[in-house]
């Protein structure tokens, strides 16, 4: 009987089923959900009502009093929440001048679709403006129409921003509990199926791929579930065309841009902190792949087993790749989910943003390991390799934080180009960004294939 | 040295300030071909260059009419091999790596699991490497190396961390396979298999000390001690004609070397005589 095992290219982790896949991937996301959400778990215990301020400086327009416009001008500030229970959103105006300012607040609620409005005048220069009360925790987009007379001169303007609110305690509830409970059966059948004699063949690849992201979507889910009362957390941008429409059905028909607000300033691929240690675990996969003690004393297995040079580096190269990369796109729609239900019926095109968004991070991801493989091949040494790189990597943590950001912002968007959305970039600068990056990776991954296949087994 | 599968000549390997190999030259056909030497000798290097797991500083390597370094993929896909240092993915069970192996060569699993079960693998390898003795991890790889075979064995250090029993099944498998192939065995541990050699390469210090084949001389002898009062006996009246003598009482063993091999029809209180390399006793006397 011939064995019926088909090895592939994730049976480099030297075992044909799926299970060692899933928990290698489980691993890392663990490891970066845990940094991802850090900033929100600094305190979980219930404490005293804490202030998160934040003010935010805006030019407003400038108006020639002489032409006596009649026409009210506005401006749109839209305020991003991130909010646990309980938090309310309090706010103010501070002018340069003193007129009578009219403020409408419109609020919607993308959990339970819930509309809050408001609406205030503020007489003279500084005037509080109603509080926001958060009902449950979500992502609510706050925005605020500041009409002024057209006879202003106005220049500057402040909106002070404070989010109040308190961390509280982690509850499980019962849609946790059945997400806990339906993770222990996913669990344990993965182990039946692993443990299983006849897991073999195709069967074990389909379930493997079916279940294994379902296992890891649900862990990250129940993690952001789990975490329920989160730190506030507050993004701003500014609209500055005005709508005529009211202010609840401008922001209704816009939701993509909502969702990409959404992006940008909330999911963990915005955060830099998030970017620098997957850039770090990206890195650590090839290192462990290719140079780490482990690695050279397996090398004589490797090499009897496989018996196919270019294969290995093939199947290794791969398997870094897909376990730093494929873990992020199921955290952030768990992510997703659990602050904007709507995303589950979401359109296309906030799929297809979601999906340039994992692609800029697979670019990022290719040229960090095509570096770090060729470094480490460079060196033959692992730990010498790891030792460069991480410094590097902590000097770009320290010192380069905005230049981490601008890369994946300018990586998201060429990717947003080359999928037809809307891009800040043109198409073409879009195409040089994207060559710019996979060229180097390939060049990369070419001299470290030259180097690897001279490489001899010691 | 035509028809020989792996041949090295004038072969230097250095690893940087060491010099691992100097000045080789061996040539090994069909049959047991045993390498010894004290540690560092140059052994394992010597077999790694004829996988192609290593390019040799200077000289000529060909195992199976190839360049090894440059055919290495198509040397260790005919090749069984088992070498020394080799580590195992510990996280995995013994007969997850053993199929992974199957798989990658297209092996007949009946055959595998008929050796495994004759080395004990079986009764095992259903859990994680990681709760293996260093003995339980050698027969695994010792399994995939006799699984492997297709034109050729080779063994580094086969025989420690192993038990006598396994040592006695792991000769059979050697008697069996040489009589097919070439095997290459390095080793430290002269055993009965090893006593069989047909040819035997004695390294010092990254030289070549002798390289004696059968072919060659066949004067030496190993008796099987029946009664060791009647050989004695008969021992002394042709003591003249013994060059040496070494004696193994574990096993009741005696080694001659012998003038006139035909004296060993005049020994008494012996079972069986057989030829052995004679520079096996030298090595016997060194370890």
């Amino acid at each position: 009987m011939r064995s019926r095992k088909r090895a592939t290219f994730i049976s480099y982790l030297y075992s044909e089923e799926w299970g060692t896949l899933l928990a290698v991937m489980g691993l890392v996301l663990g490891i970066v959900l845990g940094i991802a959400f850090s900033p929100y778990m600094s305190n979980l215990t219930p404490s005293k009502v804490e202030k998160y301020p934040e003010s935010f400086m805006f030019t407003g327009l400038v108006v020639n009093d002489r032409e006596r416009m009649r026409v009210l001008h506005s401006d749109i500030i839209v305020v991003g929440i991130l909010a646990p229970r309980n938090t309310s959103l309090e706010s103010s105006l501070e002018l340069p001048f003193r007129y009578n300012w009219l403020v409408n607040i419109a609020g919607y609620s993308f959990a339970t679709s819930e509309v809050i409005r408001a609406t205030s005048l503020v007489a003279g220069s500084r005037g509080e403006l109603p509080t926001i009360v958060v009902p449950q925790p979500g992502f609510y987009v706050i925005a605020y129409n500041i009409s002024f007379p057209t006879k202003a001169y106005l220049k500057k303007y402040f909106l002070n921003l404070w989010l109040v609110g308190k961390h509280g305690k982690v509850i499980i509830n019962t849609r946790e509990t059945v997400i806990l409970v339906s993770i222990i059966l996913l669990i344990v059948i993965a182990y039946i199926l692993y443990t299983n004699p006849r897991r073999q063949g195709i069967l074990g690849w389909v379930l493997g791929l079916s279940v294994t992201p379902v296992i890891v979507f649900l862990i990250s889910f129940f993690y952001v579930a789990s975490v329920g009362p989160l730190q506030p957390r507050l993004s701003v941008m500014k609209v500055s065309q005005a709508h005529s429409a009211s202010l609840i059905s401008t922001m209704l028909s816009s939701r993509d841009e909502l969702v990409d607000f959404f992006l940008s300033s909330f999911s963990p691929l915005s955060y830099y902190r998030f970017l620098i240690v997957w850039g770090i675990i990206t890195a650590g996969t090839v290192l462990l792949l290719w140079g780490a003690p482990l690695e050279s004393r397996l090398e004589t297995y490797e090499r009897i087993v496989y018996a196919s040079r270019n294969k290995l580096f093939l199947y290794k190269n791969l398997v870094a790749l897909l376990v730093s990369t494929l873990p992020i796109p199921f955290s952030e729609i768990g992510f997703l989910w659990m602050l904007y239900p709507g995303f589950i019926g979401a359109s296309f095109t906030r799929v297809m943003v979601l999906f340039s968004d994992f692609l800029s991070l697979f670019t990022i991801a290719l040229l960090i390991q095509s570096l770090a493989l060729l470094l480490v091949l460079v060196l033959r040494r692992g730990s010498l390799a790891a030792m460069i790189i991480g410094v590097i990597l902590i000097v770009v943590f320290t010192y380069y934080q905005g230049v981490v950001t601008v890369h994946q912002a300018s990586l998201s968007n060429a990717w947003r180009s080359v999928l037809g959305l809307r891009s800040v970039l043109p198409p073409r600068s879009a195409a040089w960004v994207l060559a710019k990056y996979l060229a180097s990776a390939l060049a990369a991954y070419i001299l470290s294939y030259l180097i690897y296949v001279r490489r001899e087994v010691q | 040295m035509p028809g020989e599968a792996f041949i090295a000549r004038k072969v230097w390997k250095q690893f940087r300030a060491t010099i691992a190999l100097s000045d080789v030259s061996v040539a090994y056909g069909k049959g047991l071909n045993v390498i010894m030497g004290p540690n560092g000798s140059g052994k394992s290097t010597l077999l790694r260059l004829f996988l192609g797991l290593l390019k040799p500083s200077k000289g000529v390597v060909e195992s199976l009419g190839l360049t090894p370094w440059k055919a290495t993929d198509k040397l260790l896909k005919n090749i069984g091999a088992c070498l020394e240092g080799t580590s195992l993915p510990w996280w995995l069970s013994g007969i997850d790596v053993i199929r992974m192996f199957a798989s990658r060569r297209g092996l007949e699993w009946a055959r595998i699991k008929e050796i495994a079960e004759e080395l004990g693998v079986t009764a095992y390898w259903h859990r994680p490497i990681i709760g293996y003795s260093m003995g339980m991890r050698k027969k695994l790889l010792l399994l995939m190396a006799f699984s492997g075979v297709n034109e050729a064995l080779v063994l580094d250090e086969p025989y420690t961390l192993l038990d006598s029993k396994t040592i006695e099944l792991v000769d059979k498998y050697i008697a069996l396979f040489s009589k097919e192939v070439p095997v290459l065995l390095a080793t430290h541990i002269v055993t009965e298999g090893v006593l069989n050699a047909d040819t035997l390469t004695i390294l010092t210090g990254g030289h070549v000390k002798a390289h004696i084949s059968k072919e060659e001389t066949g004067r030496a002898v190993l008796c099987k001690v029946r009664d060791f009062k009647e050989l004695l006996n008969s021992l002394t009246q042709v003591a003249n004609k013994v060059e040496q003598l070494s004696y193994r009482s574990n096993k009741n063993r005696i080694i001659l070397s012998l003038v006139d091999e035909k004296f060993t029809n005049k020994l008494q209180g012996v079972e069986t005589c057989k030829n052995i390399l004679p520079g096996l006793i030298e090595y016997m006397e060194y370890s």
